[in-house]
Formats: C-alpha cells, structure tokens, sequence
C-alpha cells in the first residue's frame, strides 16, 4: 500500500528522498569489458593450449573445450551473455580443431551467446581460422564485419539440425560425388559412404541429445587425399549407451577400461540405449567401412576416451575427467584406393 | 507378381529409422507402401518384390525398421513366404534384413515388444489369429 506523506515534516523527507533518486538514476557508460575485468570476479578468459591441434594435444584441447562450454565461462553483461577466448598465442591448428571451434561458436549463436575473444598472432592459424568460416558472421573490435569466407574447394562444411531433410541427403550426396570427381576425375555414386554419412549423422541426431540435434560433416581438400570430419556436440557414445547389469559387472570384475568398452559398442558388444534388440547397427558398420578398406585412419572421440583404429597403440583414456570431449568426434580420410572398395 | 521399386514409387532419397528423426523415414514407407502391398500380396496369395537398387544409398536402419515392422505385423513366416528383397549393387543388405533384421524382429513379436512408432499412421494391417485386421494399434 502507498504510504500518504500528510505531515509537513516527512512531506519534505520524501521531496528530498526523491530529487535523491533522480539525482542517482543516471545511465551508466559503456565499459569495456576487458577494462572492466578486474572489477568484475566472474570474468573468465578460456585460453588455449599453444598446440592446438585436437588429436595430437588431445587432452590439453579436450580441457579448453570443456572450459569453453562450461557455465563458469559466461560472463554477463548488460542482459547479453558473452564467451571470451583467448586464441593468441596458438602455434599451431588442425581441420579438427577448426571444425569444433565452429560447431561451438554454431552452437553459442543458437543459445544467443556472444563468442569475444583475441585472433591468433599466428598468421598461418589466422588464415587457417578464417579459411575455416570460423570468422564468418563475426565482427572486428571496431565493429566491422570480418568478410564471409565462401565454399572453397579446399574445406566444406555441411551442417544441419533437425530431422534429416531429403535437401541434407541430396547435400551429403552431392559431396560424396565431388569426392570422387577430386580423387579420379570421376563421379562415382560411392552408396557405401553416403550409407555411412546417413548413419553417423542420423547417430547424432537421435542420441546425442545435442541443442537442437545439430550435426555437422567437415571436408577438407588436399592433392591426393580428402579429410573428413563429423561431430555433435551431445553426449557422447559412453554416456548413451547400454549395458546389460551382468555386463556392467563382468565389465567392473575383469577391469575393463573405457577403451575396451568403446571398442565393443564398434563391435556390436553392446545395445544401444533404446534397449530394443534389433538396435545399434550404426557403430558396427562405420567398423565395418573401416575393415573393408572404404575410408582409411578413423579415429572416434568420444566423453574420455580416443580411439584409433589404425594404431590402436595410439588409443587414450584421458587421465582427467575434467578433461572429456562432450560429444562425439569421427575423423577419417579417403584416397583413390578407398573409392575401389566395397562393404560387402 | 507385384514389385515395389523404392527408388521410383517411394523416394530416391530414403532417410533413418523413424519419421520424428528424418523425412522418407523406413517407419514412414512401411505405412505409406509396404504394409498395404503385403497385405494385398497375401490375399492373393502373390509374391512382393521389393526393389532396392536405384536409391540413393540406404541407412542400415531404414531398411532394419521398414522390413522388421512387417515381420512384427505379419509373423517371419508369412513375410519369407510372401516377400522377395532384391538388390544386384547392394547385397549387403540383402544379408542385413534376412540374417539379422527377421530374427530379431521376429524375437520382438514374440516377446510382444512394440514397434516404437512416432507419428500418429493411419490404421494398418496386421495378422491375428491367422486373420488379417485393420486398426491403429499403437
């Protein structure tokens, strides 16, 4: 209830106490917010490791993706939320790494979260980013917008979120006939790999449980061979998948490492979370792409755990868990060797 | 003998497992076109074809949801009995279906486990008691 001011003496307390609050509302000035740093406790700068290459400095790049994508990251100001990054210093980049930091930055947008951060001192990193799209629909720090870098022919992304639309299968379809026009001057309906890309990205879509189901399918150009690249950002194969109690336990009883227990989802050891019986046919048959010789160097990342299916020596749990890749990430490369074989 | 050739009466592009997850879905073509033609089939006591060459590249769970619903709704030994897959570029997938999608569907059937559907269909045939009906089931 209002309270009536009827005494002359608190008539003019409430006069006073109102030029007060007139005096006070002032609009505030825009400050930076790196000036503004270390005013504010819950600024917080993600660094990246100087190496920068996803699979060779896996676990360092697994922590920077994990900070980046952590709550503790976002720092709010003015009711819009931001994400700094401090990218400078980084020596050296790969496709993956790339391809990630785009689906992340994708991946902000969708959550309205605006990605601020440093460009690479680097200029070879510099170029790789920015051949990457990874500067398109961004802005400089004077406010202008960096120039859309358009499809090359040396990296294509294709991203969709979603249900599986016929134009993302004409899409896929598309680049895997672009493939064999690089690799032999030659179209060639390659079904085996466009069955794979259907599956890895239907994968995605119902299990990874990412924002908005989003997958994306990374290709990069090179003279004799082609890298490829699919990654969601959900949950990863380990946390979505099933496991029988009696396996749970034999697993526990015989040691098994996360490694092994990947490794058998590949092999069809384990169901899918569904629980349904006829499940999980989509691990065993990117194996199966890989035995048959139609891709070559796969390697998946997925929660703590790297595999590598050529160098199984090379296979990592991470040693931290707070150093897990959330989501899922498949590399894998293709030559014209690769086009001449089939899954049988 | 009636044939259903995918890529030409259905979509040249098919998709995933389930219509809440990607068009031309194998739960959408087995409601759109194969439950009826089966059941027409075996009315007549005629043999179904399907066609799968022409499509451009198959989804192993497209074809996993598409033929297990018919052993689900048709019993394994109608579906041997009335069905022929055929494929010469892909018959991989002829080995898929008849090795591991009819056992395991059938194993569904028996355990009374329900085909996950995602989308309201309109009422589709199964087999009762050795007699055909027709309702929504699910």
């Amino acid at each position: 209830m209002k309270k009536l001011y009827t005494t002359s003496k608190y008539k003019r307390y409430h006069k006073k106490y109102c030029l007060k609050l007139q005096h006070r509302k002032k609009y505030k000035k825009y400050v930076s917010p790196l000036k503004n740093k270390k005013k504010n406790n819950l600024f917080h700068q993600v660094t990246a490791p100087i190496d920068f290459r996803f699979l060779d400095n896996i676990e360092a790049c697994a922590k920077f993706f994990s900070d980046l994508r952590k709550e503790d990251a976002i720092w709010e100001k003015n009711g819009r939320k931001n994400v700094f990054i401090d990218i400078r210093k980084i020596e050296k980049i790969d496709f993956s790494t790339a391809f990630i930091l785009s689906a992340i930055s994708d991946e902000f947008k969708d959550n309205h979260i605006i990605l601020r951060g440093s460009l690479p001192e680097n200029e070879e990193c510099l170029k790789y980013l920015s051949d990457s799209g990874f500067f398109n629909e961004k802005y400089d720090k004077n406010g202008t917008k960096f120039s859309n870098t358009e499809k090359t022919e040396i990296m294509i992304f294709e991203k969709g979120c979603g249900i599986l639309s016929i134009e993302h299968m004409k899409k896929i379809s598309d680049t895997v006939e672009h493939i064999s026009n690089h690799l032999v001057n030659e179209k060639r309906p390659n079904l085996d790999l466009k069955s794979m890309l259907k599956e890895i990205c239907g994968n995605s879509i119902e299990w990874s449980y990412a924002f908005n189901q989003q997958w994306s399918l990374g290709i990069k150009y090179e003279d004799d061979r082609i890298i490829f690249v699919a990654i969601d950002l959900g949950r990863g194969i380990l946390d979505s998948l099933y496991r029988k109690f009696q396996k749970k336990l034999a697993d526990i009883f015989t040691l098994k490492s996360d490694i092994d227990i990947l490794m058998g989802a590949f092999d069809k050891k384990y169901g899918s979370s569904s629980k349904e019986i006829n499940r999980n046919k989509g691990l065993p048959g990117i194996k199966s792409s890989f035995n048959a010789g139609l891709i070559k160097k796969l390697v998946a990342v997925t929660n703590n755990v790297m595999l590598d299916f050529e160098n199984p020596e090379r296979c990592i749990k991470f040693a931290s868990l707070r150093r897990t890749f959330k989501g899922t990430l498949y590399k894998w490369e293709m030559d014209a060797e690769c086009l001449n074989k089939r899954v049988l | 003998m009636t044939t259903i050739n995918i890529a030409k009466d259905y979509s040249l592009f098919t998709g995933l497992r389930h219509c809440n997850i990607s068009e031309k879905s194998g739960e959408d073509f087995y409601h759109t076109k194969l439950n009826t033609a089966f059941k027409e089939a075996f009315e007549k006591e005629d043999k179904l074809t399907i066609i799968l060459d022409g499509v451009d590249g198959f989804a192993p769970s497209f074809l996993d949801e598409a033929f297990g619903n018919l052993v689900y709704d048709f019993g394994l030994t109608n579906v041997k009995a009335y069905l022929e897959v055929a494929s010469l570029l892909e018959p991989q997938w002829i080995d898929m279906i008849t090795q591991q999608t009819y056992p395991q569907w059938e194993k569904r059937r028996e355990k009374n486990i329900f085909p996950k559907k995602t989308i309201t269909h309109k009422p589709w045939f199964r087999i009762v008691d050795s007699k055909i009906e027709c309702k929504k089931w699910i």
